[in-house]
């Protein structure tokens, strides 16, 4: 990399932070049509009698989608950026620019993978009495576009400071579907616990997992009417989308950060980061530790 | 068009995969080559490969439906990794009468070879995955290779910016098969519809990479430009004909109402 | 580096990726705190951790090679216990478990027991200490087995083509051969590992041989069009 500057320690705390961001809008994305792996209750639901009124986006899984959000959004406004400084924009502004455009576009895309994925999967329900409701497709619909085209652009704009500020030397939309992959993976595995194991199923009383014998029991009813799956997001995002947002951003400023120190020349990065995931791992256990401390074995279990 | 393979007069009949495959190989190789000589022709180029998105999609239908066990995503992605993988490395063969059948052959080794793996080795007991794997590789290696032809407009892929859309085209390509099966999962689902529906997607990603291509710097946008317009008349059509079956086939279709068995 | 070793890179580096995913605790049912490990498919989140190997390794190419494998290595190594200990955050306060594994009955490192603090009905939630040991090992050799890839494509393509067109396609051939290399081995696993105290290590080899064949191909065709054509 460059020699350390003030660009370059900007560019790094400007990364995290639009990780950070980022990490937010694509857990309530995930949670604003049921998507990934919480959608499988909401597709056992029928099969055990509920009719449910969510928004069944079953598109593929979240990591996947997120990578063609990204790359998406990132390769339209690469080249759209290319025209707009071929017609006197200046460069910053052209990426911006451009980076909403490709956004756009993207969103209507997820759109209609949305509705078909909805539409096909409640008309295959049909021998389980299940309508397909209209309201229950509409209402979370420009919802959930509205936070895939933010998704899109952070991860677009993460992606040009990565290869534009900070030097990594892989094309944007390149480092975008790395972005999206990672990020998607990074938000399954932590933000979808919230949606999945405590959102869903709320009746359930706290401090247990969901056993195989629940499976399906999903609430139906919501704090007023019937649950929709605009429903979700307000919930999640106090917590769980925020955890996510933790993830991605300390790996993205982390990451950055550990490359602006040079004292021991090119190993530095490689030294700093395994000190940082042996901190990290330390932080774990004790977490374990505290966490088993605090809650106590489950009554009748103490012996087991 | 005479290529619609997903209106059977029985309920049941379903098509063999490897029917679909044929058509699938025969004209994807008429659309390279209809696209290699005259690329403002290309939009008859792009009609011509949507049977691949079929015959992949259908391959995918078929093996999910005996339980991957990992999810019915999984085999979209590994068939999609095989075919374009191929096909971004061979760009460096110079373009020649021959490299279509070549990376086409060679997409479609890697996945009977990756099925075959799978059968012998893992020993998943699914039958006939070999054939099945090969041609989803071989089915996105032939989408892939019209695709990048038709943008690069003929005038070869070394010294053009057309690499910068590969990571696009390679997720979208890969969501693009997989997801008409994991749409329509469920008891209900059935071979005609979820091919349709595979049609309707074909449609929207070569209409999405229209859209990409015409940006695209250095290269003659006329191609791009057929490809777009082509692709929203064909999403048009094929959206209406599914949304006919999707009528016919859901429980009950109502704008609002309490769901049933719950007190309100 | 020459066409031959950068051809045997490749297969390495196809392999290891192939084998990191039986170290990598996943299972989807995770997300209803219902199984140990991190709650994504493991063919995904191998993908996921070494894509970020591959995004850190793209700093150092153009350096030697250990060092572009290395950072790539503690790139991926970085993302996973982040992950892990966030997830673990969320069960903690979100659901209200401790972290508890259903594949053995003492912690290996720890001593502590599992079976009482297991909600009853299920099979474990999130990540204890020896899972998590497991899960960074994993991420350090996929995050490897992708770099050596990458580097390998791309030593071998650089000749011919110009710096970025060369470093972008390296870079997709790399992330396909994650894709292949990671799906083969969740089959093996049927959908859901424990990481390296589970029983499907037994399974290992089948893994190796069929991401040796699948690796074979995919390097001879690349080093046939780059070096023969």
């Amino acid at each position: 990399m460059e020699p350390v500057t003030l660009t370059l320690m900007i560019g790094v705390g400007l990364a995290g932070v639009i990780a950070f961001i980022a990490g937010i809008i694509e857990d309530a994305e995930s949670d604003a049509g049921s998507s990934s792996n919480p959608n499988s209750q909401v597709q056992l639901a029928p099969q055990i009698g509920h009719i449910i009124t969510y928004y069944d986006k079953a598109i593929a899984g979240e990591p996947p989608q997120n990578g063609l959000w990204a790359a998406g959004a990132c390769t339209i406004a690469l080249l759209l950026s290319w025209r707009f400084v071929d017609l006197g924009m200046g460069q910053y502004y052209a990426v911006f620019f451009a980076a909403v455009a490709g956004a756009a576009v993207i969103a209507l895309v997820q759109g209609c993978f949305g509705i078909f994925a909805h539409i096909s999967r409640i008309t295959s329900m049909a021998a389980f009495k299940q309508p397909l409701y209209w309201h229950a497709l509409l209402t979370p619909l420009p919802y959930s576009m509205g936070l895939c085209f933010l998704t899109a652009l952070l991860l677009t704009l993460l992606a040009f400071v990565a290869s534009g500020i900070l030097g990594n030397s892989f094309a944007p939309p390149l480092i975008a579907l790395f972005m999206g992959i990672t990020l998607g993976s990074i938000a399954s595995g932590s933000g979808d616990i919230h949606y999945g194991a405590e959102r869903l199923y709320q009746h359930l009383p706290f401090g247990s997992g969901i056993a195989i014998s629940n499976q399906g029991d999903i609430d139906l009813k919501g704090e007023y009417g019937f649950r929709n799956s605009v429903d979700t997001p307000y919930f999640c995002m106090r917590f769980g989308g925020t955890i996510t947002a933790l993830a991605f951003g300390l790996l993205i400023f982390l990451d950055g950060w550990s490359r602006l120190f040079t004292f021991a020349g090119r190993w530095t990065s490689i030294i700093l980061e395994a000190v940082i995931v042996a901190i990290l791992f330390i932080f774990l256990n004790r977490l374990e530790k505290y966490t088993r401390d605090s809650y106590g074995p489950y009554p009748g279990q103490e012996d087991a | 068009m005479t290529t619609q393979p997903s209106e059977p007069p029985a309920e049941k009949k379903e098509i063999p995969n490897y029917k679909l495959y044929i058509v699938a190989v025969i004209t994807g190789i008429i659309s390279y080559f209809i696209a290699a000589l005259n690329p403002n022709l290309s939009f008859i180029s792009i009609i011509l490969i949507w049977p691949s998105f079929v015959a992949a999609a259908g391959c995918v239908e078929f093996l999910c439906r005996y339980g991957l066990g990992t999810g019915t995503s999984s085999i979209g992605y590994w068939g999609t990794a095989c075919g374009a993988t191929v096909v971004f490395a061979s760009q460096f063969i110079g373009t020649g009468a021959y490299s279509p059948f070549l990376e086409i052959a060679i997409a479609t080794l890697l996945g009977y070879a990756a099925g075959l793996c799978a059968n012998k080795i893992i020993r998943m007991k699914i039958p006939r995955i070999e054939v099945n794997s090969a041609i989803i590789a071989g089915g996105t290696g032939i989408i892939t290779l019209v695709v990048l032809e038709v943008l690069a407009g003929g005038a070869g892929i070394v010294g053009t910016t057309v690499y910068y859309i590969y990571p696009v085209m390679y997720i979208g390509i890969a969501i693009g098969i997989l997801h008409p099966y994991n749409g329509s999962l469920g008891e209900g689902e059935n071979q005609p519809r979820t091919l349709m529906l595979a049609l309707c997607e074909g449609a929207l990603l070569t209409a999405l990479f229209g859209f990409i291509g015409i940006l695209l710097p250095n290269t003659p946008f006329i191609p791009a430009l057929g490809m777009l317009i082509i692709s929203i008349i064909g999403f048009v059509i094929f959206v209406s004909i599914w949304w006919k079956r999707v009528k016919k086939e859901a429980y009950d279709i109502v704008w609002a109402g309490y769901p049933a068995g719950v007190d309100h | 580096m020459d066409p031959i070793t950068a051809m045997i890179g490749i297969i390495v580096g196809g392999i290891i990726v192939g084998i990191c995913v039986h170290f990598i605790p996943a299972s989807a049912v995770g997300a209803m705190s219902a199984s140990t490990g991190i709650a994504t498919g493991p063919s995904m989140l191998s993908t996921g951790c070494g894509l970020a190997g591959l995004y850190a390794a793209g700093y150092m190419i153009g350096e030697s090679t250990p060092l572009v494998v290395l950072s790539g290595a503690m790139g991926s190594a970085l993302m996973i216990i982040c992950t892990m200990l966030l997830a673990n955050t969320i069960c903690a306060f979100g659901t209200g478990v401790a972290p508890v594994a259903g594949s053995y009955d003492k912690d290996p490192i720890t001593g502590w027991r599992q079976k009482p603090f297991m909600s009853p009905g299920t099979d474990g939630h999130s990540m204890p200490t020896t899972t998590a040991l497991s899960g960074i090992i994993g991420a350090l050799l996929g995050g490897a087995g992708g770099s050596l890839v990458f580097v390998s494509v791309y030593e071998m393509i650089s000749p011919i083509l110009e710096h970025t067109t060369a470093i972008t396609i390296a870079g997709m051939v790399g992330a396909g051969v994650f894709l292949i290399n990671c799906v083969l081995p969740a089959y093996v696993l049927v959908g859901k590992s424990e990481g390296m105290t589970d029983k499907k290590m037994k399974l290992l080899h089948k893994t190796f041989v069929s991401c040796l064949i699948v690796s074979v191909i995919t390097a001879v065709f690349v080093y046939a069009s780059v070096v023969v054509i």
